[in-house]
């Protein structure tokens, strides 16, 4: 089963877990879920928390909590599909930021003129001093200097005038509202 | 310098992100790269979490936990509770889990976003955005796509603001004096409208200056500020006045009675700052100042209502307003002298701020002497 996660079709993620929860089963085993997640990495947390408030609740009729061998399982489970739909999200993040970068277009392909992008990280992770260098190793961090990054201001006056059409003595004259001037 | 503290969820995104971004190197047309490949599997070693994924031969892509920085203790102990919870103090403990979830994460959202911001505004070499890049994901981390010096910088600056135990004491000063003193006091060219004073010894020269002059402190506001707290202070007077009126008509005889309106004016400061450490006893200063002042005598003027109406009186106050916004970068004791002109009434508004770097066991020893 697959589930579209898009707009209005939420509810259905929702239905499926609501379902899965009312026949006793664990949300996180079922593929479809899974499946979602992977597609909508944002609904992981709700679904974690309703899950673990639902857990707290049983431990809490039952007059003790989960035992360690459910715990374990439990959060293995959801270790495991954690691990997929964060890495969905990074490979999202990867490829927005990397794809501004000089030599990778915004379909991941290497351009040809650039240097392969495997071999810059190879050789950042061997720490090769003549590729790209570790960010933070020897390079100092620029010391702060005093300035004034910015300064605005503005100075105006309110004043409460008398309305305009209202003449004072005016016979019709029944209600008066002054109001608020600005400049 | 250390690498920053990756703790699990940052350490497996990280790994996934290399994981997956030698995914997305592999997808280029095979025979391109005939360079020899080191496995992809040594770079997702768990024993090198924080290695930063290179985009290019600039910049690098890091990831920064600051779940510490945004977290309050209460949370932190939740989220250590898993791991160490034998260590843990269980009413501390308990009286975390009474917090409601949603409202601390809500809170650490905020704190991320602000220290995003303060990052954003002061790193050096500064951020474009074109080629570097600097996001927040979820209520705990930061990832940074940039130079190795912009690396250096934010590692450096993370370390500081952990590493910082002092108050910052904001005090803002203002005076409200005749057009061209300000200027005098101000000392700098005609286009100038702000002047830095690195040292103490700056601040308290205009200090003597402005006494010398004989120049009277509208209002001089202090306040205590932990690192990257948003502070607030208002003192304001409220003046009811009359507004408008409304003439009615009540029984039994059918007299007409003015039924007044009434509206409030709001005078006094209001000041929002946030003082952030920087390191080297610098510290970086956010302020934003509203001052109102009602001037007085207030205006009246006197009409009837209808033809037979009770005779009215009507207050025509005159508010004037300034709003001031900065942002500097200042040594402890230091601060900026900033000059507003107000056009309408052919004065000078002069705001003084300090910011000092404070001890806080001092601070609780001269209070209680």
């Amino acid at each position: 089963m697959t589930m579209d996660t898009t707009g209005t079709t939420h509810d259905t993620f929702w239905a499926r877990v609501d379902a899965l929860l009312d026949e006793r089963r664990d949300p996180f085993d079922d593929p479809a879920v899974a499946d979602a997640l992977l597609r909508d990495p944002a609904l992981l947390e709700p679904l974690e928390r309703l899950v673990d408030r639902l857990g707290r609740v049983e431990g809490l009729a039952r007059g003790r909590p989960m035992d360690g061998a459910e715990i374990t399982r439990s959060t293995h489970r959801r270790s495991r599909v954690a691990a997929w739909v964060a890495g969905a999200a990074a490979v999202a993040l990867v490829v927005v930021l990397a794809s501004r970068s000089g030599n990778v277009d915004s379909g991941g392909t290497a351009r040809p003129d650039a240097v392969p992008r495997d071999t810059l990280v190879a050789d950042a992770a061997r720490g090769d001093p003549g590729a790209v260098a570790p960010a933070t190793s020897d390079v100092a961090p620029a010391r702060p200097r005093a300035r004034i990054h910015s300064f605005s201001s503005t100075v105006r006056h309110e004043r409460c005038d008398p309305p305009v059409a209202a003449t004072p003595g005016d016979p019709l004259l029944v209600s008066w509202r002054q109001t608020w001037t600005s400049r | 310098m250390d690498l920053p503290l990756i703790r699990a969820p940052g350490a497996l995104l990280l790994v996934l992100c290399v994981l997956s971004s030698t995914a997305v190197g592999q997808r280029s047309p095979a025979g391109d790269d005939t360079t020899e490949r080191v496995p992809l599997r040594a770079q997702a070693s768990p024993t090198t979490p924080t290695s930063p994924f290179a985009t290019d031969a600039e910049h690098v892509l890091q990831v920064y936990d600051v779940r510490d920085l945004t977290h309050g203790v209460a949370d932190l102990l939740v989220s250590a509770d898993a791991v160490t919870s034998a260590e843990l103090d269980a009413t501390a403990r308990r009286l975390a889990q009474l917090e409601d979830q949603e409202e601390r994460r809500a809170q650490a959202v905020v704190a991320l976003t602000a220290l995003e911001e303060v990052v954003r505004n002061h790193m050096e070499p500064p951020l474009h955005g074109a080629d570097d890049d600097l996001r927040v994901l979820g209520d705990s981390v930061l990832v940074l796509r940039g130079t190795a010096a912009q690396h250096a910088w934010l590692a450096a600056f993370l370390e500081t603001q952990r590493g910082t135990n002092a108050l910052a004491r904001v005090r803002t000063t203002l005076w409200i004096v005749p057009h061209g003193v300000g200027r005098g006091l101000l000392g700098t060219p005609e286009d100038m409208d702000r002047r830095l004073l690195e040292t103490r010894t700056d601040v308290d020269d205009v200090h003597t200056a402005a006494a010398g002059l004989g120049l009277e402190v509208v209002t001089s506001p202090e306040m205590y500020a932990f690192p990257r707290q948003l502070t607030n202070v208002s003192v304001l007077n409220e003046v009811s006045f009359v507004i408008g009126w409304d003439l009615v008509r009540v029984e039994p005889d059918d007299r007409a009675v003015a039924d007044p309106v009434i509206d409030v004016v709001q005078e006094g400061l209001t000041l929002d700052t946030r003082a952030v450490p920087l390191g080297d006893g610098f510290w970086t200063v956010d302020a934003e100042l509203a001052y109102a002042n009602l001037q007085r005598p207030v205006r009246s003027i006197t009409t009837t209502l209808g033809d037979d109406g009770p005779e009215v009186e009507f207050s025509l106050p005159v508010v004037s307003r300034v709003s001031l916004s900065t942002s500097l970068t200042i040594a402890s004791g230091g601060g900026a002298l900033l000059l507003s002109y107000d056009r309408i009434d052919d004065r000078d508004i002069l705001v003084l701020i300090q910011v000092e770097e404070v001890d806080p066991d001092a601070l609780i020893q001269g209070a209680d002497r």
